[in-house]
């Protein structure tokens, strides 16, 4: 009786396996060709030099939205007041913080209360206070009531002065040259509304004054695995979509945005998990429902450096939590899904999502199943599935390498060889155990969308000091774990 | 941030590598439907899964060495490429402050043929190094040859070649390979334009100054207009041309046939270099039907510091322009008008609907001198407009003229 009904869905398998793969073997080229032509060359060092000099680029507002931060954020806006960017500044805003995150803030920056003329072109939580920094001009401090992260950005959007804006995570830090970087890309290309930089994790690095000076590799295979995830995720699958104007997620850690653009948009979306990626698709249908020319784009030179889990509970909730955010803002745009209005978005991009990436872990876990079940019960022979999933693993294991592969072309890449080394073996032992395990975790969180939305989940963060070895900064004090 | 050893190899093992998996991943799929009648795991399928397999792991080994290889040679040809560049840098600076003159230099005992390391030293020193000594040392480069092989790279086939060469001639600014800089302007490819423009205007900047369509400003003019680049990159050619802009943005600003676009660049290019005797050319274009064009022309205003007096009468007009935007650029400029014109035409500005008029208007009273200081305090005490009055507060706290603690007993401000 079972016996059709499996063999079909071991044909949806096998198919779904190929599509996957020949999916991220092009987004590998695709992300790889745009690295070398356009980001080796044409953004090189010189050219840099030549933009900041001319006096070629656009004012750009920082947000930092902070709940309970007290850790890493005095750190992180040292960090940001040192970017190498003409003119900038830094609004910081406290989401209702329970710790003492305002209290550091004021102590470290001399912050002093004064009223503040705000444009109210967003609704948000109420603002409790505003401050300006005595001994920073260019850095705005708000206090206001807890609203969530995307309330909290809405809330520093009414303030921006500047034509384009910043979102990056309190627990976060820039390369110095990161907003040149990205900013260059808006004064190349008017159409642009959105640049979503690389995010790199800090676990391990070397920091001087709120700045990554060398990379080293952490101690914790869990920290290593997630160096790969994040090399494969921003160096070829962004690329890619990006190549192809289809780009659907602009980390939340770090996105440039021309302001006007997310103000037509509506702002950032209160009680969602994943404003960042909510917002990147609401700005596409919002410009191809006007039918206004527009561009979203991935750079993978501006590199943000982000704490990244260390503990295995921590980082179940945050995959928890972006699958959940994922599979939210699936749903509430689902009217794109195989919409020809909408383009290759609607046509490509949205189907891939849900298919390769919402509902991916089910018929991984699936595909787990029927292998064991098949092979135990004799419906499929133990040779062929177990050759199978061999394939399936190495393929994995192929697009990994690929991604510690383009590491290596990164000018800030791991200087010792042995660090080099553990990369490529992460490379091939990242697919025994820690890949069923966050498998696991994401098919909980799709059938925990319905009951948990807009939940958070407590992060445990350690700060800079005790993920990164510190070196007579002010920012870090903590001795490397 | 990239490096660029080896890296168009790894693309193309990359691209390779992945090809023959697409292929692979082709035929075991087909197999996988043609096996149908044989059931999923008969042995033909199951032959082309292991030969899938085989080759995927094979992929897998020449990737893992190749990286393997690339770690170690470029760890070895790091350290020696860094070795070398500092060699021939000093050897390039004496060389550069030798008394003998460029012709003589030819004599000087060298290889026939430049080590990379040398010639990126020589370009990167010549992206500093001007007047005699860099035409030493652009004397070195002609005399080795390297000027001709860029040239020939500029036509390469090879995309990466091609890019190489466009910024590498940016760095060595040779005269002898302006035109065929122009000539890239007209590149299919966007990527090519952009580099192109941009070597192009650093080489204009150092070359001897010739009047007429025919000189290489007039050429440089021409061959803007006629390339389609966005106005950012426009703008940024224009700003690299250093002390030629200004004769280039006026030829530029007289043609009768210039685009909106690059009229545009022309006049926020002007404002940003603060080339302040154009500024009769560029209050011409503060009453084109344009708002972009208009608001464009007093922000250049603005950053030149100076409105002439025949412009006067159009900032006046613009300060109750129907688009917010040229207000705001309006109120910006209007700090250059005298006190006794700006101050009344601007106070009504406080009470404007947007945000940025307000903000405008205030900043630019704040810069008026004791006067428009005093007017603004005014307005932050008795303005009927609640808005109005937060907007001076903030104005006055930001230049410095208001204490934050007396901000907040100023009325209505909390």
């Amino acid at each position: 009786m079972w016996s059709a009904p499996l063999t079909i869905y071991q044909y949806v398998l096998l198919i779904y396996f190929s599509g996957l793969n020949l999916l991220y073997a092009l987004f590998c080229c695709v992300g790889l060709r745009a690295l070398v032509i356009v980001f080796a060359r044409e953004f090189s060092q010189g050219s840099l030099r030549d933009l900041l000099e001319r006096d070629v680029y656009k004012p750009v507002s920082i947000l930092v939205p902070a709940f309970d931060e007290e850790v890493s954020i005095v750190g992180s806006v040292r960090s940001l007041l040192a970017l190498q960017f003409p003119e900038f500044e830094v609004i910081v805003v406290s989401d209702g913080s329970t710790d003492q995150t305002m209290a550091r803030l004021v102590d470290a920056f001399a912050l002093a209360e004064q009223p503040w003329a705000s444009r109210q072109d967003l609704p948000t939580a109420p603002v409790r206070h505003t401050f300006r920094s005595l001994t920073h001009p260019n850095l705005v401090v708000v206090d206001k009531e807890n609203g969530g992260k995307a309330d909290a950005l809405n809330a520093g959007l009414n303030l921006a002065r500047y034509p384009l804006f910043a979102a990056v995570d309190a627990d976060s830090m820039l390369d110095a040259e990161a907003i040149l970087r990205a900013t260059r890309l808006f004064v190349e290309d008017e159409t642009l509304v959105a640049v979503g930089g690389t995010i790199r994790p800090l676990n391990g690095a070397v920091v001087r004054d709120g700045r990554v000076t060398e990379l080293a590799m952490p101690k914790r295979w869990l920290e290593r695995f997630q160096i790969l995830e994040y090399a494969r995720a921003f160096f070829t699958g962004r690329a890619g979509w990006s190549h192809f104007k289809s780009l659907l997620i602009i980390s939340g850690a770090f996105g440039l945005f021309r302001r006007t653009a997310v103000l037509e948009a509506g702002g950032f979306l209160v009680g969602t998990v994943s404003e960042d990626m909510e917002l990147v698709v609401r700005l596409h249908k919002h410009f191809l429902r006007k039918g206004q020319p527009y561009n979203i784009r991935f750079t993978p030179d501006p590199i943000c450096w982000t704490e990244v889990p260390t503990d295995l509970k921590t980082l179940r909730r945050q995959r928890n939590r972006w699958h959940r955010g994922l599979c939210e803002t699936l749903w509430k745009h689902r009217d794109m899904l195989f919409n020809p209005r909408y383009g290759r978005l609607g046509m490509v991009a949205v189907p891939y999502f849900w298919f390769f990436e919402a509902l991916s872990p089910l018929v991984e876990v699936s595909g787990y199943v029927i292998v064991v079940v098949g092979a135990l019960t004799g419906f499929v022979s133990p040779r062929f599935a177990l050759l199978f999933v061999l394939l399936a693993v190495l393929y994995g294991m192929l697009l990994s390498q690929l991604a510690a592969g383009v590491e290596t072309f990164l000018s800030t890449r791991y200087p010792r060889m042995r660090d080099r080394i553990v990369l490529l073996v992460a490379a091939f032992i990242e697919f025994v155990g820690y890949r069923q395990f966050l498998v696991f975790e994401r098919t909980l969180a799709t059938f925990q969308v319905p009951f948990k939305r807009g939940q958070w989940g407590k992060m445990r963060r350690q700060g800079a000091a005790a993920v990164a070895t510190p070196v007579d900064g002010p920012a870090v004090t903590a001795p490397r774990p | 941030m990239w490096r660029r050893y080896g890296d168009a190899i790894y693309t193309l093992v990359t691209f390779a590598v992945f090809g023959f998996e697409t292929i692979a991943l082709g035929v075991l799929s087909i197999s996988f439907l043609l096996g149908r009648t044989s059931g999923i795991a008969s042995t033909p399928v199951e032959g082309v899964l292991l030969a899938t397999l085989t080759s995927t792991a094979s992929a897998l080994a020449l990737l893992g060495f190749f990286l393997l290889g690339y770690h170690f040679t470029s760890s070895l040809r790091d350290r020696w490429h860094v070795e070398q560049l500092d060699v021939w840098t000093e050897r390039w600076i004496g060389l550069a402050l030798e008394d003998t003159p460029a012709e003589q230099i030819a004599d000087s005992p060298m290889p026939r043929r430049l080590p990379r390391a040398a010639v990126d030293a020589v370009l990167s020193l010549l992206e500093v190094v001007k007047g005699d000594e860099g035409d030493r040392l652009k004397a070195v480069l002609a005399r080795h040859g390297v000027d001709r092989l860029l040239l020939r790279h500029l036509r390469s086939g090879h995309l990466t070649a091609r890019l190489d060469a466009i910024e590498s001639l940016g760095k060595a600014r040779l005269p002898q390979a302006f035109d065929a800089l122009l000539s890239l302007l007209e590149h299919p490819k966007p990527v090519v334009r952009r580099m192109a423009v941009r070597a192009a205007a650093g080489t204009l900047a150092t070359m001897t100054p010739e009047p007429g369509p025919e000189g290489p400003g007039g050429r440089f003019t021409q061959a803007l207009k006629g390339a389609s680049l966005q106005s950012g990159v426009a703008q940024e050619s224009l700003l690299l041309l250093e002390t030629r802009a200004g004769a280039v943005l006026r030829d530029l600003l007289a043609e009768p046939d210039l685009g909106d676009r690059l009229r545009w660049v022309v006049l926020e290019t002007t404002g940003r270099l603060g080339l302040a005797d154009m500024a009769g050319e560029v209050a011409s274009s503060t009453t084109h039907p344009d708002p972009e064009l208009r608001a464009a022309a007093f922000r250049a205003l603005h950053r030149l510091g100076s409105v002439p007096e025949d412009a006067q009468a159009s900032l006046l007009d613009a300060l109750k322009d129907e688009v917010d935007f040229v207000r705001v650029q309006a109120s910006h400029a209007a700090a250059f008008l005298p006190a006794e014109v700006a101050l009344p035409a601007l106070e009504p500005g406080l009470g404007d609907d947007s945000w940025w008029v307000r903000r405008a208007a205030a900043a630019a009273m704040a810069r008026l001198g004791d006067d428009g200081v005093a007017t603004v305090r005014r307005a932050a005490e008795t303005h009927p407009d609640q808005a109005a009055r937060e907007m001076a507060v903030q104005i006055l706290l930001e230049a410095g003229a208001l204490d934050p603690a007396a901000a907040r007993l100023v009325k209505g401000v909390a």
